[in-house]
């Protein structure tokens, strides 16, 4: 008998839950939009909105506690496609997402798209060649999936330490974001914002494991998007007469073209890719919105697309979820959601930019310096613009409009003289989607450590206490210092962001394709493929960009997975044929992880290993099948 | 069919989806961005074409695929007799 049936039931009030938490946050926006009209100060208004929210949060992550080591690292498999898809959209998205890829189509337009592209690509990339197959083998992390595969401890812990260094880049990014957002809006400083920040996001991770991170993350999903699109519809209805800014911006194309000409924005010509992304001080749009490669040139858009597909379909932060779902069908609906409810959010993305852009410019295009929206001195306070006259013409200027990008998501609701409320619920929206993304990679790092390392490797038979206990000082460490990092150092976040997806490209990607759909597949090769793959992105960005090489062939460090990527591929291919082929027992596992009949791969060895036991000492064998379902 | 032969041939037909969609997913991310400009002569909903298809379009594109590939593979396995029971 089965310790799991093979398909998990799920909570049949889900979504009442869901729609009580929903609803709850809605109602939260619409009576402090009353009471704003009452005539409240903003400062309180700002802090009951941000915080909320926080402790709604907090509240889901006490309901999903656990102490059960299935419960902590796969969410007890319980997790519907839909929540599924609704928190794998939202790791996605995080605050990278929310600020600086929308900043980002405000100040090169179209040249954006590359990240757009990316990581909806990427889902695809995972849906058909990796996820399912995960989910069959019923492996807890990715590295897990390795040992498990290639019956192999090394494996598992070399791709657990490999793992942690694109999760701490994007859980930096993600740090950074939300302490600067946070920071703007609520009476504290940038360092106690991170750390509170920090500390939310320990609470999440340490509280429920995966459990919480799942479904604080379906909640936050609905929090995130509805502050993305509150204020474009209010504005698409106001400029276009119809509430769907996805469709309806394209009329304003031509007009804001035309703005972009009287201002006299015109690029020079494309760039560098490291100077065409914006950069994080505030900057002028000098390219035109439309005008397709005017800053990143067509090779290097294709090569970040390319980088940060493969990225996202090895990202271990999502594969893990795959663990969640019921069953594989559910695994690939979920997947297919995700794509789904990030696809809203990307395809919104654009329409936010432009129609931020539109506005910004009908209110500059024949004004003079002195006239300038009094809006401007309040976004020049926060330091997110700048305008002003500075070569005295006496009309501002296409390269007299400097813009933060990371501060046009919070410049929407301002220029469109929209309540107050609106733009804290847009800055609340990106807070939560930051320790959202951050609590997920965290967690990453936690299970990696516990179920990878701890166990994997050092301690076989270390009780599942014991292995949770590795699992939260594990996230613990990975984010505490973190933490520390952000508040003391200066950097851009763009760029961690990239060379993550390269990183997480070059080191995941080959080694799980071909450790899915390659029998042939050695322990030397998967460990060949990923090192492979790692050094050469690593050493690549680390010369490139810190040391004094030059970049081969013009091939910017941000974009590095296009040398990891082969040469993981290749390193793993010839490893494997120059090694004694794998022994029956390790191609008949190669054969079941593509097999969806039959309980999984992790299922049948717990259930081995509880028979084994339970025959060897008669009786207590209740108390040993619990054990054993714990492992 | 013996067990090994339905084996073989849902691995090989497996791996003739997943190259699809792979291909598929190379055309709408890598090559209608390089001919956008030659599309954004057309027009759809006041959007150029190229434009359109590399902001929108190609996600739609993603979306219908994961389920569509999802469910052909089911259907694959099932053929081949290795569907999941539920």
């Amino acid at each position: 008998m089965s310790l799991y049936p093979h398909y998990r039931p799920v909570n049949p009030r889900l979504g009442t839950h869901y729609a009580i938490f929903a609803s709850a946050i809605a109602a939260l926006v619409l009576v402090l939009a009353m009471v704003e009209q009452l005539g409240a100060p903003k400062l309180w208004i700002s802090h009951v909105m941000i915080l909320t929210p926080l402790a709604l949060l907090l509240c889901v992550t006490a309901l999903t506690r656990t102490l059960d080591k299935h419960e902590f690292m796969a969410a007890g498999r319980r997790v519907p496609a839909v929540y599924g898809g609704l928190s794998m959209a939202a790791t996605m998205i995080g605050g990278t997402g929310f600020f600086a890829l929308t900043g980002a189509l405000y100040l090169i337009g179209f040249d954006a798209l590359a990240l757009v592209l990316g990581a909806a690509a990427g889902f695809v990339l995972t849906a058909v060649l990796i996820t399912p197959y995960l989910r069959k083998s019923g492996a807890y992390t990715l590295p897990g999936f390795f040992r498990q595969r290639l019956k192999s401890r090394v494996a598992g812990a070399v791709a657990a330490l490999l793992l942690v260094p694109p999760a701490l880049l994007l859980i930096a990014a993600e740090m950074r974001l939300g302490g600067f957002v946070a920071s703007l809006f609520v009476s504290v400083s940038f360092e106690a914002a991170i750390a509170a920040g920090a500390a939310l996001a320990i609470a999440i991770v340490i509280i429920g494991g995966m459990r919480s991170v799942a479904w604080t993350q379906a909640v936050l999903y609905f929090l995130v998007i509805t502050a993305f699109l509150v204020p474009l519809v209010i504005v698409s209805l106001k400029h276009t007469n119809l509430p769907i800014p996805q469709l309806t911006y394209g009329e304003l194309l031509d007009r804001v073209a035309s703005q972009e000409i009287a201002l006299g924005s015109v690029q020079a010509g494309t760039l560098e890719l490291g100077e065409a992304l914006p950069g994080e001080r505030p900057e002028p749009a000098l390219k035109p919105f439309m005008k397709a490669f005017g800053a990143i040139s067509r090779g290097d858009f294709l090569l970040l697309v390319f980088c940060f597909m493969c990225g996202t379909a090895a990202m271990p932060g999502l594969l893990t979820r795959a663990g969640t779902a019921p069953s594989i069908h559910e695994s690939r609906r979920a997947i297919g959601w995700g794509a789904l409810f990030l696809g809203l959010f990307l395809i919104t993305a654009p329409a936010y930019a432009l129609f931020t852009k539109f506005l910004i410019l009908q209110e500059i295009v024949g004004t003079t310096p002195s006239q300038l929206p009094e809006w401007i001195t309040g976004l020049r306070d926060a330091g997110l613009a700048d305008f002003s006259d500075r070569n005295g013409d006496g009309v501002i200027g296409a390269a007299e409009m400097l813009i933060s990008r990371d501060g046009v998501t919070l410049a929407l609701p301002i220029v469109a003289h929209l309540p107050f409320v609106t733009l804290v619920l847009v800055a609340v929206g990106g807070i939560v989607a930051v320790i959202g993304a951050t609590a997920a990679h965290g967690l990453s790092i936690g299970t990696a450590v516990g179920d990878d390392l701890f166990r994997g490797l050092v301690f076989p038979r270390a009780s599942p206490g014991r292995q949770l206990f590795a699992a939260r000082i594990g996230a613990i460490a990975a984010l505490l210092p973190t933490a520390w990092f952000v508040s003391m150092q200066d950097f851009d976040i763009l760029p961690a962001v990239a060379w993550a997806m390269s990183l997480s490209a070059a080191t995941f990607l080959p080694a799980t394709v071909l450790a899915v759909w390659w029998d042939r597949l050695t322990v030397w090769g998967l460990l060949a493929g990923m090192t492979a793959g790692f050094a050469t992105t690593a050493g690549y960005i680390a010369f490139v960009e810190f040391g004094d090489m030059m970049p081969v062939l013009g091939v910017s460090s941000l974009v590095a997975g296009i040398f990891g990527v082969p040469a993981a591929a290749l390193a793993a291919i010839a490893a494997s044929l120059l090694t004694p082929a794998p022994g029956a027992d390790i191609v008949a596992l190669a054969r079941e992880v593509r097999d969806p009949s039959g309980e999984t791969i992790q299922d049948r060895a717990i259930r081995v290993a509880a028979q084994a036991q339970a025959a060897a000492s008669e009786g207590g064998a209740a108390g040993l099948a619990d054990e054993g379902r714990a492992s | 069919m013996t067990l090994d032969q339905q084996q073989k041939f849902r691995h090989i037909a497996s791996l003739a989806l997943a190259l699809l969609v792979v291909g598929l997913v190379g055309v709408f991310a890598f090559l209608v961005p390089v001919f956008a400009t030659t599309l954004d002569a057309y027009s759809v909903f006041a959007f150029p074409l190229g434009f359109y298809l590399t902001a929108q379009g190609s996600i739609v594109a993603f979306v219908f695929l994961i389920f569509w590939a999802g469910g052909r593979q089911e259907w694959i396995d099932r053929k081949f007799g290795a569907a999941e029971e539920r």
